[in-house]
């Protein structure tokens, strides 16, 4: 029967530990067991019984909850239609604020990753034949929730340290001195608007977790959903 | 899906030709623009008072408003140290260079401006000791003054600062006459 245990085993390898998991686990080992008492007791051979058993269960994908058939190609070719869509309109915001001289390498760096993600895309956009469109794959949508409601949370929590960093660099001393802050100029304003204003391109990466959920609606495998454009 | 294609295709030309706008016309010119300024600062009669304006201090031993001061005057590409008296209301900028190097009419026209803008900056500072290797000049506020025959402080409005303290060193009888009676060689 250990041979049962390491084909279940296997079968979960891809999810984490989890009590619903292990629970499924234990769930679907007992009905293989059975299964196999039971085809023993008709007189079948103990090996060709758990190789029988085994043959019926191949994939738990669609025991889990929360788990969406997607048509994954469609899927992952959009999502990273939206990726390139964001990251070329960061790109473009971080353009002019190279003139005053800050950004320049996340403006690099932005431009670098849009190049990585546009001959990513014209790869897999020129991929026509029905069979790999038709590919369908398991997703999880409650991670997707899960991990959109927990970029938004650590985006903010970003921006609020960063702002704070940023005080502290710019206005610590007058904080500590109690001296009052003096901006020479509409330059020094923009220099210190534009300081403060860079991390807010990182939006993009909880706006790119935010498209996850509404693409595993839009490419689920159902009756009525072809998908095609 | 399509139209998203036509977004990022408007938005890719876009996104070029605003970068090539940046990188190729607008920052080679605000460079050259501060190269020019840069340039500029070097020299007395277009050097800009109005960015040492914040320099404007009580006491000569605040060490770090002098230093930095010192860092936005002619000379400043010459490397330089720095020794202050509080007790004689004296400061001593140290050149590491020697005057035969840097140009002397250069030197003098530098050093005639710099004892001007710090005397009128730093209300408390009397004497500035000018060393150079091989060479150095004492020049004290008193003489300042009484060369310019006003208060240093009332020279500080752009216009006055540009009639009676700039332009005048464009004339080279003005400079010898002033060094002469200005910088006392120790």
């Amino acid at each position: 029967m250990n041979s049962l245990k390491n084909h279940v085993n296997s079968i979960f390898s891809n999810y984490k530990s989890s009590k619903q998991i292990n629970e499924l686990k234990y769930e679907v080992l007992s009905n293989l067991e059975a299964k196999v008492d039971d085809l023993t007791a008709n007189g079948m051979d103990l090996s060709e019984a758990i190789k029988k058993a085994k043959g019926s269960i191949s994939s738990i994908d669609y025991l889990i909850d929360g788990n969406r058939k997607v048509f994954i190609n469609k899927y992952n070719l959009e999502y990273i239609q939206i990726v390139l869509l964001y990251l070329i309109i960061a790109w473009i915001i971080t353009i002019p604020v190279v003139i005053i001289g800050v950004g320049f390498i996340l403006n690099i760096f932005i431009f670098i990753c849009s190049i990585a993600i546009g001959i990513k895309y014209l790869l897999l956009n020129s991929k026509k034949q029905s069979e790999y469109i038709q590919c369908k794959s398991f997703i999880n949508i409650q991670s997707a929730f899960k991990v959109k409601k927990v970029s938004w949370i650590m985006w903010l929590l970003f921006i609020v340290v960063y702002t704070l960093f940023t005080t502290a660099i710019q206005f610590g001393s007058n904080i500590w001195f109690s001296r009052p802050v003096i901006i020479t100029g509409p330059y020094q304003f923009v220099e210190i608007a534009i300081r403060y204003g860079i991390p807010l391109i990182s939006i993009i990466i909880p706006l790119i977790f935010n498209s996850a959920p509404k693409l595993i609606l839009k490419y689920e495998v159902g009756e009525d959903n072809e998908n095609e454009e | 899906m399509k139209t998203r294609n036509n977004i990022i295709i408007a938005l890719a030309i876009i996104g070029i030709v605003l970068f090539g706008l940046v990188q190729f016309i607008v920052i080679p010119k605000n460079n050259q623009r501060n190269y020019q300024y840069m340039v500029q600062q070097q020299n007395p009669i277009t050097h800009d008072i109005s960015n040492v304006l914040k320099y404007r201090n009580k006491y000569m031993g605040n060490s770090s408003n002098i230093i930095n001061l010192f860092h936005k005057l002619p000379l400043n590409n010459i490397e330089m140290s720095f020794e202050l008296f509080p007790d004689k209301l004296t400061t001593e900028v140290k050149y590491q260079d020697t005057i035969a190097n840097i140009n002397g009419n250069k030197v003098n026209k530098a050093l005639i401006y710099n004892s001007t803008v710090a005397f009128a900056l730093i209300d408390n500072l009397q004497v500035i000791n000018y060393n150079f290797t091989g060479s150095s000049y004492k020049v004290s506020r008193s003489v300042v003054e009484k060369w310019y025959g006003q208060d240093l402080s009332g020279l500080l409005k752009k216009e006055e600062w540009k009639s009676k303290v700039q332009d005048k060193l464009e004339d080279s009888k003005y400079v010898n006459d002033c060094s002469k009676a200005v910088l006392i060689k120790q």
